[in-house]
């Protein structure tokens, strides 16, 4: 079964809050990614996107700052760090 | 040019619980103390299961002087025992285990993060820390010698103290910037995926608290194993004042399926949907737990120390961290007054910290360690097996909330005792010293 990013996203949309990040805080290597999808697969947010064989973080203003992404990456091709301080997630009922 | 604006004696990066508590009891030993948190106010960036885990941090708190009424926090619910459901596909098995030691302020109670983090920041604020939000640290300031000095925020601010306290979670910055350690190994980091489900508060007590309103803590076992197969490896439960909150776990390095789709497969079990029927979502989030890595890292060199998540201290067992982390930033703060005393921050004077925090059986937890291993890897058999591994977690965790219980357990020690030989391997090692450790504090 493949997962389907886009219909994660559609169900997050109504539950988060979020102050949209100002700088491009993750960011994945082109040059080190395999294309293997992993980073898509398992984002609990469905944050990235295939296009043309390697991964983008391509939707941002869904990101929950959790880091599965930097450790999910076999090939350590993702640079992650968290967003400018106020921005990003704001959680309620955590 | 970037300015040095202010000096403090210690930082604590991060405003969850060891930086909270770790800087309310800075501030109240009189050290110039300043919290840095990157979200807009405390707690805005956490996650947790079941809040306050009174009855594990009590005696450390007692011990640091600390006088704080947790029955002024913003309590959800108050918990009344553990409630273990073992599923068989459509049949299921429940076990309550009710204990009214949980049913206290300083028992376990229920909180959401964003409102008790927020509180206890205004304890330390009150205390007279200085809080300072919206503010993300990315490097910390290091002299020649490799001395950590203070550190850098987002905004290029550069600000120094005697000693800096990476508060700063799983993910954390002064962890890995201070060389301490490396990012973590996907084999000891847990994905947690949990929904806040809102029912009513009339729902919610019929369904699940007893008259007085408080509310067990679930936990949910796939006696068939199929955690791999959609379930995550591991499920709570946790009624709320007015809704329900569902999680599941999933270790990265086993991952086979997006987090979410562990969660929306464990809401959709029968039983579970039962318990949700009628609700409304109303948030969702995802937050890493390291689990069980303390004494295996580096937690302290010159000038700096790290605590809680960011020196992977979740029990491995059950994932807890809240109590780890509060014990943690307490000692961090207690360590760094001492040190700050004495006029030597080093990381020979900072070591005192990592002893201390080794000496506490809630923060040691290589038996604990045993015990995850043997329970996750070594025990993967038959169905029998599996019910007996969920039973024996359910005597461990009493076992491990009370163990600083002693005035508890020491009149039923000698059944305690008895009931050993019935018990096996790590776990047995386990259950052996805690007797051993009851017992020594009764006689003292």
């Amino acid at each position: 079964m493949k997962f389907e990013a886009e219909e994660l996203r559609e169900m997050i949309r109504n539950l988060i809050e979020m102050i949209p990040n100002s700088r491009k805080n993750i960011r994945v290597n082109i040059e080190l990614c395999s294309g293997c999808e992993r980073c898509y697969e398992f984002c609990p947010a469905g944050c990235f996107k295939i296009v043309n064989g390697k991964s983008v973080w391509q939707f941002p203003d869904f990101c929950l700052e959790c880091g599965t992404c930097n450790y999910i990456c076999p090939e350590d091709a993702i640079s992650w760090s968290y967003p400018k301080g106020g921005e990003g997630i704001i959680y309620r009922y955590g | 040019m970037v300015k040095q604006i202010s000096d403090y004696d210690v930082i604590f990066v991060g405003a969850g619980p060891a930086g909270s508590w770790g800087g309310l009891t800075a501030a109240s030993r009189g050290l110039k103390t300043l919290i840095i948190e990157r979200g807009r106010s405390p707690g805005k960036k956490n996650v947790s299961g079941f809040g306050f885990p009174g009855m594990l941090i009590k005696r450390t708190l007692d011990s640091a002087g600390i006088d704080v009424d947790v029955s002024e926090a913003p309590i959800e619910r108050l918990t009344n025992g553990m409630l273990f459901y073992f599923f068989d596909g459509e049949e299921a098995t429940e076990l309550y285990t009710k204990d009214h030691v949980y049913k206290s302020p300083w028992g376990i109670f229920m909180a959401y993060r964003d409102r008790l983090d927020a509180w206890v920041a205004q304890k330390a604020v009150e205390r007279g820390a200085e809080l300072k939000t919206s503010t993300c640290v990315v490097d910390v300031i290091k002299n020649e010698g490799g001395t950590v000095e203070g550190v850098i925020t987002d905004e290029g601010e550069k600000i120094k103290a005697q000693v800096t306290v990476g508060a700063d979670g799983v993910n954390s910055v002064v962890a890995t910037k201070s060389g301490l350690r490396e990012k973590w190994s996907p084999s000891v980091v847990t994905t947690a995926v949990k929904m806040d489900v809102y029912l009513g508060r009339e729902v919610v007590d019929e369904r699940f608290a007893d008259s007085d309103g408080s509310v067990p803590i679930m936990q949910f076992y796939d006696i068939r194993d199929l955690w791999h197969e959609g379930l995550g490896t591991n499920a709570w439960t946790y009624a709320m004042g007015d809704s329900v909150s569902v999680a599941t776990f999933c270790m990265i390095s086993d991952m086979r399926f997006n987090p979410y789709e562990y969660l929306r497969n464990f809401m959709e079990y029968p039983h579970v949907k039962k318990l949700l029927r009628g609700g409304k979502p109303r948030s969702y989030m995802a937050h890493l737990i390291p689990m069980g890595q303390f004494s295996k890292i580096r937690t302290f060199g010159d000038g700096v120390l790290i605590t809680g998540d960011a020196a992977g201290c979740p029990n491995p067992v059950h994932g807890g961290g809240y109590g780890e982390a509060t014990i943690t930033g307490i000692y961090a703060a207690l360590t760094a007054v001492k040190a700050i005393e004495k006029g030597d921050t080093s990381s020979e004077t900072l070591r005192n910290y990592n002893d201390m925090a080794l000496k506490n059986p809630i923060i040691e937890y290589k038996d604990h360690w045993e015990y995850a291993d043997w329970l996750y890897n070594d025990f993967k058999m038959e169905n029998l097996h599996k019910i007996l591994q969920s039973l024996t977690t359910m005597v461990y965790m009493p076992l491990y909330w009370q163990t600083l219980l002693s005035e508890i357990y020491t009149p039923i020690l000698p059944k305690l005792k008895k009931a050993i030989k019935w018990l096996n391997g790590p776990y047995r090692k386990i259950v052996t010293e805690t007797i051993n450790r009851i017992g020594k504090e009764g006689e003292s």
